[in-house]
């Protein structure tokens, strides 16, 4: 398997404290990778840097192979590199359906003067819907699909974050906190689905998470991250067990 | 030569006079309120310079057309004065356009339609230009910023057009040829309806493309630009093109203005009355959708009329000048809707694209109602969209 992410030496300060020092890893395709570390340890920071949120000082990022540090994110996201958000952000108004329909990419009908004419999207718009419809039966969440995104549950929104990022073509997926605050049985199935997404789709996905307990058993591969710097890397036992890892999180 | 009611100006009564000023007024606010709408309404971006966006197209019709026109009239071989140095072009102009040019579009019809149509073509493009250059702070500024960078952009154009004669005579101002010299009757009427089909025509517009794929970009866009962005969506060009095409459009209510008002000065464009009436007419009416836009504007209309017509009989009472009423009670009037009615007086109904049936494509069963998403955020939502 090819590494289909690359990151090499990314450092990314905030004045003279530095998010992220200095941290190198890859991903390869088809993997379930956990990023694991205490609050305010660059976790998020340094998807900012991979999403292109923020532009890294130093170092660099590949994607399939080509430098993709500091572009702009619609574009990482054109390239596949698709990142959700730790507070679920949806387009609350719209409905589930159409939060899906947004993230359709090269959508006809969304150029200023093809909108104007309607014949020339309607093909593209009855092929997103059922795009749409198929992804939301997939996640279970077909039955709301009529409904205004505030109207939906946490755990609803959390799997539209997924659902939106398969929308727009996604191969690799940066998940920031996909089960933050949701409950035990909601946490696996949603891992139940990043789990056949990957099987069915050959995704790969980077699970930023603190529910060791839940994400563990799902993870590949687990990189663990205190104040900017990875402190290492390996399987879940191997991590878990690592007793700067438990330093971290617990203390001294 | 055209009379569509059989007015003439001496004919009309005070009644019908006030008719067509309505209608007119209507027209040319319709206009900057739909695209305000278009903008802010539905894609969130608080545009606070909608008079820059009119100056764009008044300074149209006094800095180019009139020179057009002086120079068709001059290779017609009439007298003209000179015009070509500040002085003269400020203090002859009375004198060419009254006296010279006017009469001749009496007697050319053609000449007047296409300057008309040469102005509106003209103002679209400048207008967009304009939208292109107060779209480079956007890419920067969010909301209150933003808004406050266009309110500067908006009075700085008008202290340009009061400094350099060249654009609309400096504080004199310059009159603008009357493009409808031809038509024999009264003039605001033709004004009006011209203006009301650039309105209707505009609104078709901006209905096709609010409803599709593009508005539901734009809303989204409006509630949240971030995850717009992460699903590869370039929010910045999205924001600049919405701008422009508004611009554009706004564009053209000042070349209206301009020949309705017969003449350019940079005060013709005030704030007030192009920035600050639309936003109250769009808050007022509730933002997202053309019905409440245009309730807000016949209401301000109507009540900016009243107020005209009445406010003397208040001027005993007064400890301040009778001037400072209207803008008083108009600012009474809109923090009574944001504290009473925040989402307007006809709030904003999300619906689906219209013709599209999506119940059937999602759930396989017939759709019996267009649009039936459950809103329970009309009742609930109480402030005002960012």
């Amino acid at each position: 398997m090819s590494e289909v992410l690359k990151i090499e030496n990314v450092r990314k300060y905030f004045g003279k404290f530095a998010a992220v020092d200095d941290i190198s890893f890859g991903l390869k395709e088809g993997g379930i990778y956990l990023l694991v570390g205490p609050n305010g340890c660059g976790k998020t920071t340094l998807v900012n840097c991979i999403s292109g949120i923020y532009n890294p000082e130093e170092g660099n990022v590949y994607y399939r192979d080509e430098d993709i540090t500091g572009e702009a994110m619609y574009k990482i996201s054109r390239r596949g590199l698709v990142r959700t958000f730790q507070i679920a952000s949806p387009f609350l108004s719209l409905t589930t359906l159409e939060n899906m329909l947004v993230a359709v990419p090269k959508n006809a009908g969304e150029n200023i003067f093809f909108s104007l004419f309607k014949p020339s999207w309607m093909d593209s718009e009855v092929t997103a819907v059922k795009q749409a419809s198929e992804l939301l039966g997939v996640l279970g969440l077909k039955h709301v699909w009529n409904m205004p995104a505030n109207t939906l549950s946490g755990g609803e929104l959390k799997l539209l974050e997924i659902g939106r990022a398969l929308m727009c073509g996604a191969e690799t997926i940066l998940l920031d906190e996909p089960v933050g605050s949701i409950d035990p049985k909601l946490c696996h199935q949603i891992f139940n689905h990043v789990l056949r997404l990957r099987d069915e789709m050959g995704l790969t996905f980077l699970v930023i998470e603190h529910r060791l307990e839940v994400a563990a058993q799902y993870a590949d591969h687990v990189f663990a991250m205190d104040r900017g710097k990875l402190l290492t890397e390996g399987t879940a036992e191997e991590v878990f067990e690592d007793p700067r890892v438990i330093t971290s999180y617990l203390g001294e | 030569m055209i009379d569509l009611l059989g007015l003439t100006v001496s004919q009309a009564s005070g009644l019908s006079q006030l008719i067509i000023d309505i209608a007119m007024y209507f027209g040319a606010f319709v206009i900057v309120a739909m695209a305000l709408n278009f903008q802010y309404g539905n894609a969130g971006v608080p545009n606070m310079g909608c008079a820059v966006q009119v100056i764009a197209g008044g300074f149209t019709v006094s800095a180019i057309t009139t020179r057009v026109t002086f120079m068709i009239v001059k290779a017609a071989g009439l007298p003209l004065m000179p015009y070509a140095s500040d002085y003269d072009w400020v203090y002859n102009n009375p004198h060419n356009v009254a006296v010279v040019t006017n009469p001749f579009i009496e007697t050319h019809t053609m000449l007047g339609i296409s300057l008309l149509l040469f102005s509106l073509a003209l103002a679209l493009v400048l207008g967009s230009a304009i939208g292109y250059i107060i779209s480079l702070p956007a890419i920067r500024l969010r909301s209150t910023y933003l808004m406050i960078t266009l309110i500067t952009m908006a009075d700085a154009s008008q202290i340009f057009g009061r400094n350099i004669p060249a654009i609309c005579g400096g504080t004199l101002g310059v009159f603008v040829p009357n493009v409808f010299a031809w038509y024999l009757g009264n003039r605001g009427i033709i004004l009006a309806v011209v203006t009301l089909l650039i309105g209707i025509i505009a609104f078709f517009i901006f209905r096709t493309m609010l409803n599709s794929p593009y508005g539901r970009l734009m809303r989204a866009i409006r509630e949240n630009d971030g995850t717009v962005e992460s699903v590869g969506k370039n929010v910045v060009g999205i924001r600049r093109n919405i701008l422009m095409f508004a611009s554009g459009i706004t564009a053209l209510t000042g070349v209206m203005w301009a020949f309705y008002a017969s003449y350019v000065v940079d005060n013709l464009f005030m704030r007030a009355d192009w920035t600050y009436w639309p936003w109250l007419m769009l808050i007022l009416g509730g933002p997202g959708n053309n019905a409440g836009t245009f309730l807000g504007c016949a209401l301000i209309i109507a009540l900016r009329r009243i107020i005209l017509i009445s406010k003397w009989s208040l001027e005993q009472y007064l400890f301040f000048p009778i001037a400072y009423v209207e803008n008083i009670l108009l600012g009474v009037l809109l923090i009574a809707v944001i504290i009473f009615r925040p989402r307007g007086l006809i709030p904003e109904k999300l619906l689906y694209i219209p013709g599209i049936n999506y119940r059937k494509m999602v759930t396989g069963e017939a759709q019996v109602d267009l649009g039936d998403s459950a809103m329970p955020k009309a009742e609930t939502e109480g402030g005002e969209p960012e």
